[in-house]
Order: structure tokens, then sequence, then C-alpha cells
């Protein structure tokens, strides 16, 4: 006998439970700064349900893909916050950040700091990188401004002086291919060359995450009741089979 | 078992962290040259089941995140209003510095509370009794003190009543990164590799803020922005919570499948 719904049914489940880790983490972050939610998507099979009873094909594609839309922007005042506006598509701009190794990661994180060589640097201390992926350096000692600028186009600038030391790349390019690898850093998996655009910074805010918990709730119910759906039609397929040992096999 | 309990205890744990926060924020918004601190929050790594492929397979692939944690607290260094007291020992930094003082330990701190006062010896000293450096003596026979925007401290004193005797000068520092300081309490900083030496100067040179006598400098805590903030971290709190629950009750359907 055919273990076809059962198997299917079981795999139901296990999509479940990961769809519901995907709405724990989004909860999790829903006070990381531009952090991007996490959609998670069953696609049916592509192939027909009679073709699928006779390969024994998988019934559930599931895939992840975050939702690129724009946290909430809130002013903090803080001359070192700075956070990036979207382009005329409605995509995300990024910044990048250099690590100790010379890895370059993506970032709309723009909670920066100075390190103690005058490098404009993020929470881990990875350098923020200008248009051609150079460190953006603030001069130190005596001549280190005692007031930052960062204009929209990125650059900074000491407005008592208008000395200018350097400027923030921008980036703008198709985020398909975008992975998060944690520490609000994504890595561009199809290796595309972004287009450098001097444009969209702003100072003094912070773009919180795009996590709407009510959302993720709504879904976590509904994820919950499929749940118990499935184990219900489990154990009714088990049921079946009792039955047939029982009655029809005696 | 089931990762989202996991995941959503470091949400629960980030939000408790935020509320210590803003309790130590709103405890010291009365608190002299206090600073507020900001938490920033980052995204755990991501554990990927399928790696997004070009052809064929699913172009966005699967990847699950693990939470969140604090990535760090930073100090914000904007100023707090300045406060009229019209003691003649309070001073405020109008802009950029602080003043350093001598630890018991020996080691330089800095601090924006000019709260003066005098010791024994006649030394300035903050309210903790920290040796203003380089030091100030206010001679025992002093009549008045008065402390000019660059910070030239000078009086009139019973020996010579017409006179402005000088008594010293107060310097103020500057670290590219304050932030990066270490707040030690008492109202003091401490530098650190990443805060930079410091860049020492009379007030007003080189982007150092003037000095201003009778003025104390209040805390820049903003309380309806705190009591906001607190609302929003009690309610990411609940419902985090709330997917614990769900994740449980997950849990126990799952266990009924064997019945």
């Amino acid at each position: 006998m055919s273990n076809f719904a059962e198997q299917n049914l079981v795999r139901g489940l296990s999509f479940l439970a990961e769809r519901q880790s995907a709405i724990a983490n989004n909860l999790a972050n829903v006070g990381t700064s531009s952090f991007k939610r996490r959609l998670s998507i069953a696609d049916s099979a592509p192939s027909p349900f009679q073709a699928m009873l006779e390969d024994h094909d998988r019934t559930i594609l599931y895939t992840e893909r975050s939702d690129w839309s724009r946290g909430v922007v809130r002013q903090t005042d803080n001359p070192f916050d700075i956070s990036l506006d979207m382009d005329a598509a409605g995509r995300p701009r990024w910044m990048k950040v250099q690590a100790g190794n010379g890895a370059q990661f993506y970032t709309r994180n723009g909670q920066l700091q100075l390190d103690s060589a005058g490098r404009l640097v993020n929470a881990q201390g990875m350098a923020v990188v200008d248009g051609g992926g150079q460190p953006v350096q603030l001069p130190t000692g005596p001549e280190a401004p005692s007031q930052l600028r960062i204009a929209n186009n990125g650059q900074l600038q000491d407005p008592t002086t208008g000395a200018v030391f350097g400027q923030i790349g921008v980036f703008e390019l198709d985020p398909s291919g975008m992975q998060p690898v944690g520490n609000s850093l994504f890595v561009d998996t199809r290796r595309q060359r972004p287009q450098v655009v001097g444009v969209g910074v702003q100072q003094g805010a912070l773009e919180g995450s795009n996590v709407d918990s009510l959302q993720e709730l709504v879904q976590m119910i509904a994820v919950q009741r499929s749940f118990s759906a499935t184990q219900k039609a489990l154990s009714g397929v088990g049921d079946m089979q009792s039955n047939l040992i029982q009655n029809i096999l005696r | 078992m089931l990762k989202s309990l996991y995941t959503t205890a470091t949400g629960m744990k980030a939000q408790q962290t935020m509320v210590d926060m803003i309790a130590n924020n709103i405890a010291n918004v009365n608190t002299a040259g206090f600073k507020k601190s900001q938490a920033s929050f980052e995204d755990l790594l991501y554990i990927t089941q399928t790696a997004p492929s070009r052809e064929g397979g699913s172009p966005t692939g699967t990847q699950i995140g693990s939470g969140t944690r604090l990535s760090g607290t930073t100090k914000v260094f904007t100023n707090g209003t300045l406060e009229i007291t019209e003691r003649q020992l309070d001073v405020a930094i109008d802009g950029d510095g602080f003043f350093s003082v001598i630890m018991p330990d020996g080691q330089l701190g800095y601090t924006r509370d000019g709260g003066f006062h005098v010791n024994a010896d006649g030394k300035l000293v903050t309210g903790q009794g920290y040796v203003l450096t380089p030091e100030v003596t206010i001679p025992p026979d002093a009549l008045d003190v008065s402390i000019d925007p660059t910070g030239r401290v000078a009086g009139r004193t019973a020996g010579a009543p017409d006179t402005q005797t000088p008594f010293g000068d107060i310097q103020v520092h500057r670290f590219i990164n304050p932030s990066g300081m270490l707040a030690v309490g008492s109202n003091v900083m401490r530098p650190t590799d990443s805060s930079g030496t410091p860049t020492t100067g009379s007030p007003g040179d080189q982007g150092l803020g003037l000095l201003k006598q009778g003025f104390v400098e209040r805390s820049n805590v903003q309380i309806v922005n705190e009591l906001v903030n607190l609302i929003v971290a009690q309610r990411a709190y609940e419902v985090n919570s709330r997917a614990i629950q769900a994740s449980d009750q997950m849990l126990s359907t799952a266990t009924n499948i064997s019945r």
C-alpha cells in the first residue's frame, strides 16, 4: 500500500514547523535596525497531480525570500547614525562594509562609529567603503573635525570649515540575489556589478526593522491551525489503515 | 526540536536588555552631564538549508535565521540643555569637549559634569572629590571666582580686592569618537583604543566648546522618547512570548500524532 499521503502530510508538518521558525525569527528581530523580514513561501509542485502520484514527487516546494520594503525611519539625532533611502524602483540602496580579511558585505544598518584610526566603522568594526571600495577615513589628532556632517550624497564634511573628508559609497543593485548572513549584513550571490549613486543618505536617523508584529501574529495563528489540521489528517490516514487491517484483512 | 522556541527566546532577551537600558536612561533624567545610551541589535547567523541556484532549483533558496542579539550600546553625545544655577563653581561646556579629572587610582577620567567644589587644599574638584586637571587652586582668601568662556579662572582676593588675580586655567579635551569611551559611573568616562587619544586645548580653540559659568548641563534624555521606546520594547517582548506559546502548542499537537 502506498504511503504517499502519509509522506506528504509529514512533509507538510515539517514545512509548517519551518514557517513557524521563520515567523519566530522575524518577531525576534522586531527591534533590529534595518532588518528585512523573511517570507516563507510554499509552492505546490509544478507537475500535475496524477504525475505526482505516479512519480512520488514532492508536493511542496519551500522557499524563503526577503521583503525589501523600508522599515520605519526614526530620528536619533546622533550624527553617526545614517539611514539610506530607496531607489526610484522602490528597491533598497546599500552601503558596503569591509571586514578585516578584505571581504565586503552590503548593509543598510547605519549605526556607525569611528575607530581609533579615524575610519568610519559599523558595530562589528568593519570599515565603511566609498564608491571605489576604499575605507572612508577621517583625519585624527588635532585635524580631527569637531563636528561631522554627512550630506545627502554621502560626503563627510566639517560644517565649521567646509572641509570634505570622503564619501560613503551608496550602491544600487537588483536585490533578488541578496542573502542575509547575520549581523545585518548581506552578500550578493549573483555577484552583480553595483551601480554607484551619490544620493540617498540621511544623517541622524536610523531605519528600524520592517517586521509588522501584527501581521506575523496573524500568520502564526494560521500556521498553528494548519499544523493541527495536518496532524488530524495524518491520524485519519492512520485510522484508515488500522480499519483496513482490522476489517478487511481479518 | 522546534527551532522557533530558541529563536524567540533570543528576541525576549534582546527586549529585556532594551528595557534595562531605557530604565537606566530614565533613572538618569536629572543627572548633570548624563548622556543617554542607545542599544543596537543585529540578526544572528542564518542556517542555509538550500543554497540559491541559478537554474532549475529555487532562485532564493531556503535560509532560516536564528534570532537576534545585542551588537552594542552607544552613548549619544548630543548636548543636554544648559540650566542656569547662578552658582559660581557650576561650569557647563557649551559645545564639544570634556573636563579631565584624576581618578583615585591615578588614571585620567573625563566628565561633562561641571558642578565643581573646592576641597580642603583649595583645589577645584568634582562632586565625587576627583581633582580637576590641570589643577586650579582657589586661595583661601578669595572673595569671588569668575570663569570666562575660554577657561581663565580669576577673582578678587582679600589681599587685592581691586584687581583680578588669576587662579589657573581650565582646559577641555575632545575625542574623535566619544561613543567609544568607557562609562565607569559617577558621570566619568575613560578613554579606550576606540575613542582615540584626546585633543586638548583651551575652550573655544579647535572647535572645542566654550565654558559657561553659572550653568549646569542637564541630561540629554528625552523622557517622552524613552517612554515611547519602553512601550515598543514591552510590546515586542509580549509578541515574542506569544510566539513561544504557539511553538509550544505545535509541539504538543505533534506529540498527539502517535496516539
